[in-house]
């Protein structure tokens, strides 16, 4: 593993009975940053972290987290993964609950002054029954139980979902936040793009089980335009290069790629708004697996 | 570790503690009622003698009768509670946490799968055996009066189930189908039907011979001697297996071919010689043995016990 | 001091930030020797990547208007503020005679804004877009 890779997918593909949920899927992420995991339900988001985390063994290709394979040895010490779901003791006060991390932490890094911090910061109180807390309360203390390993990476599958605009709000807002203290990289999964716009330097893209964008989203805007122009076809935009195309009465908007502007165009570097439905709108959805930057 | 898994199952273990120890106190009652109503009557031998008959009437027969309706559901109730203290310590450990996904949580901190496992089976296992190991002395001696006034005899079915090492074997296994059972099927509603059917089916297929464990000793009887003991007695605190009879040359006669031979109603004594009947053997398990067939019964429920736990752990290595 | 991101604005985020630096800088609510926000403060407020916040601050360090401290913070060395000149003046009085031109013209916000902005970029090529 380089120097600066924190996580690696080389090859990996797991398969459920028949399906396949991620194919031949390789991803690099480099230390330090907030990166997103993207793509429609069904894509193979969350089979991406439990491979990350160790709940599940790929059926083939190699998982690399911290230079360690979790598959084979578990969760990487430094690292933290909070599903989807949140799950926490539902019947365990909060207390209890963070005792509950510190017991299971006992023999790797726990920090419980901090936990206590972004727990009081969140405004819940450590005599509340955990099942009762509000979706928001409850994303932030599972948050607060993933950052009080101190981890190098946070792994977190739809940190922001079933969650009010003030909390989602408020949930990225402390992520970010304690990243930007502790330098942790972070690799979020959300199907919401607006969520990530602005959030997120590095984009990973699946879609059908397989990566087709990975790099920084810097790089990845700039290296595409999104055109708009004439639907008449004797001006065909970047031909070969085009990543979507699509015609509304006599006008066409195309995402393209690494290509020069076809003239009678206009074209403007995308929004990871563009750029995302852009791929996923694909078609056909390409075979080999698409790599940028 | 032992702290969460202890909080986690608190419940079930208080539920388990109530249980064990709302029986202790019934059956500790239960002796202080009996030794106080043989007091009152003045019949004290009904329960330390046994050569004493108190089934002859009087007021011995009194005593005899009105704690007849108490021992047989007491027994039944101590039978079927281990198993049962067993399942509800074992049903909620894992599956509970499938159920949940609490199980994302815990094996995705610096806990390894192996440690959570034992962990949890050992903090919840050892509180319940020693519990059970427990109520079985307290029922061994509340019992005791009742065995010398109602002819009970530790070897005797159920009696031998519910006394020694047993109980504690019995709660063992329930606990162990119940466990590995809820990590197979992470559902605690259908763990818990799974652990009955096992545990019955287990109990049926292979315990169900566990007088059997050992060759019983034989006595024979000339058929000339005298007529006592057709009823097959082997002398008290014994457990008869089987009885019949032997030819001149000492070899079993099929009691199915003696009978059609010498249907019920003719003189044995006259029919038994014409098929060549000389005398009648009886098996038996004698009291010595008691201890031995706990043993080796018991050892059987550890080695079950601890095959389903590791078909248990087998699983939780591969998926979660 | 606190950044407004506008997310819709098509403007990078860094250079938001830049721009709204400069601004205070030249507003005087930025004196040099005091502190600009920490990453985290920023983020916790704006919810924007730590490193873009940290990409225009090495910017500003770029051209010399601020100096990282390590373990203490990031420092203004400068103030953009320049003394009310004459220059500004005349500037400020062609511009409002031009705006009254321009609407008395017809022209609404936008259309002015558009005007302004096209003008504006065809003397500064910074941005990067093509068209």
């Amino acid at each position: 593993m380089g120097e600066g890779v924190v996580l690696r997918f080389d090859g990996v593909g797991k398969r459920f009975r028949r399906r396949w949920a991620l194919r031949d899927c390789a991803l690099e992420l480099p230390r330090g940053r907030i990166a997103a995991l993207v793509g429609p339900n069904g894509a193979g988001k969350t089979t991406a972290f439990m491979l990350a985390s160790g709940l599940m063994r790929p059926t083939s290709g190699r998982v690399d987290v911290l230079g360690v394979d979790p598959g084979r040895s578990g969760m990487a010490a430094g690292a933290s993964f909070v599903a989807q779901d949140k799950p926490l003791y539902r019947a365990l006060r909060v207390d209890e609950m963070l005792r509950a991390g510190a017991v299971l932490n006992a023999r790797g890094r726990w920090d419980t002054p901090y936990v206590l911090r972004l727990v009081d910061e969140a405004g819940v109180g450590l005599g509340e029954r955990v099942g009762e807390l509000s979706p928001g309360q409850r994303a932030r203390v599972a948050l607060a139980l993933a950052l009080g390993r101190r981890p190098d990476l946070l792994l977190l599958d739809e940190p922001l979902a079933e969650l009010d605009p003030l909390a989602r709000k408020q949930v990225m807002a402390t992520l970010l936040a304690e990243a930007a203290e502790t330098g942790t990289t972070v690799l979020l999964s959300s199907h919401v793009i607006a969520d990530l716009e602005d959030s997120c330097d590095y984009l990973v893209l699946l879609r059908d089980g397989r990566v087709r964008l990975c790099g920084e989203v810097e790089e990845l805007l700039a290296a595409h335009r999104h055109l708009t122009g004439p639907a008449d076809s004797a001006a065909d935009p970047g031909a070969g290069h085009v990543v979507h195309r699509s015609t509304v009465g006599r006008q066409t908007t195309a995402l393209i790629r690494d290509t020069e502007v076809p003239p009678g165009f206009r074209a403007v570097t995308p929004t990871l708004d563009d750029l995302v439905l852009g791929y996923l709108q694909q078609e056909p959805a390409p075979t080999s697996t698409g790599s940028a930057a | 570790m032992t702290w969460l898994v202890w909080r986690r199952q608190r419940a079930a273990l208080l539920l388990c503690a109530a249980l064990l120890g709302g029986t202790a106190l019934v059956l500790v009652a239960a002796r202080l009622l009996l030794t106080g109503a043989a007091a009152e009557l003045g019949v004290t031998a009904c329960l330390t003698d046994r050569a004493v008959d108190c089934t002859d009437g009087g007021r011995r027969y009194e005593l005899y009768q009105s704690f007849r309706g108490f021992q047989g559901p007491a027994r039944a109730w101590l039978w079927v509670l281990a198993p049962i203290v067993g399942m509800i310590a074992g049903a909620g450990l894992f599956a509970r946490e499938f159920e949940q996904r609490t199980q994302v949580f815990a094996l995705t901190q610096a806990t390894s799968r192996t440690r959570w496992w034992a962990t949890g089976i050992a903090v919840t296992l050892v509180p319940v055996l020693v519990a059970v190991a427990g109520l079985t002395l307290v029922a061994s001696w509340a019992l005791a009066p009742f065995a010398v006034l109602y002819e009970h005899y530790r070897i005797e079915p159920v009696d031998f189930d519910l006394s020694g090492v047993l109980p504690v074997g019995s709660a063992l296994l329930a606990f162990a189908i119940a466990a590995a059972a809820g990590l197979l099927l992470r559902n605690s509603l259908a763990t818990i039907v799974v652990t009955v059917l096992g545990w019955t089916l287990i109990f049926f297929v292979v315990l169900y011979d566990r007088y059997d464990y050992l060759p019983a000793e034989t006595t024979t009887t000339p058929l000339t001697d005298t007529w006592r003991g057709w009823d097959g007695d082997t002398g008290p605190g014994t457990l008869p297996r089987d009885f019949g009879f032997l030819d001149a040359a000492g070899n079993r006669i099929d009691l199915t071919t003696f009978y059609r031979h010498c249907p019920v109603p003719t003189d044995m004594r006259v029919c038994a010689p014409t098929i060549g009947a000389v005398s009648v053997y009886r098996d038996y398990q004698p009291d010595s043995n008691y201890w031995p067939l706990q043993g080796i019964t018991t050892a059987i429920m550890i080695v079950l016990s601890a095959l389903t736990l590791a078909a248990g752990k087998l699983r939780l290595r591969r998926v979660v | 001091m606190e950044f407004r991101i506008e997310r819709r604005s098509g403007v990078p985020t860094y250079l938001q930030i830049v721009a709204q630096t400069k601004q205070a800088l030249r507003l005087g609510a930025l004196q040099p020797g005091d502190r600009l926000p920490t990453a985290k403060d920023v983020v916790s407020r704006t919810a924007v990547n730590p490193n873009t916040v940290l990409k225009a601050y090495r910017e500003l360090e770029r051209e010399g208007l601020v100096e990282p401290r390590p373990g203490l913070g990031t420092f203004v060395l400068r103030s953009l503020a320049r003394p009310g000149s004459e220059v500004d003046a005349q500037l400020r009085t062609d511009l409002e005679q031009w705006m009254r031109r321009a609407t008395a013209a017809g022209l609404e916000h936008e259309d002015i804004d558009a005007l302004v902005a096209d003008v504006r970029d065809r003397h500064f090529r910074r941005d990067g877009r093509d068209g």
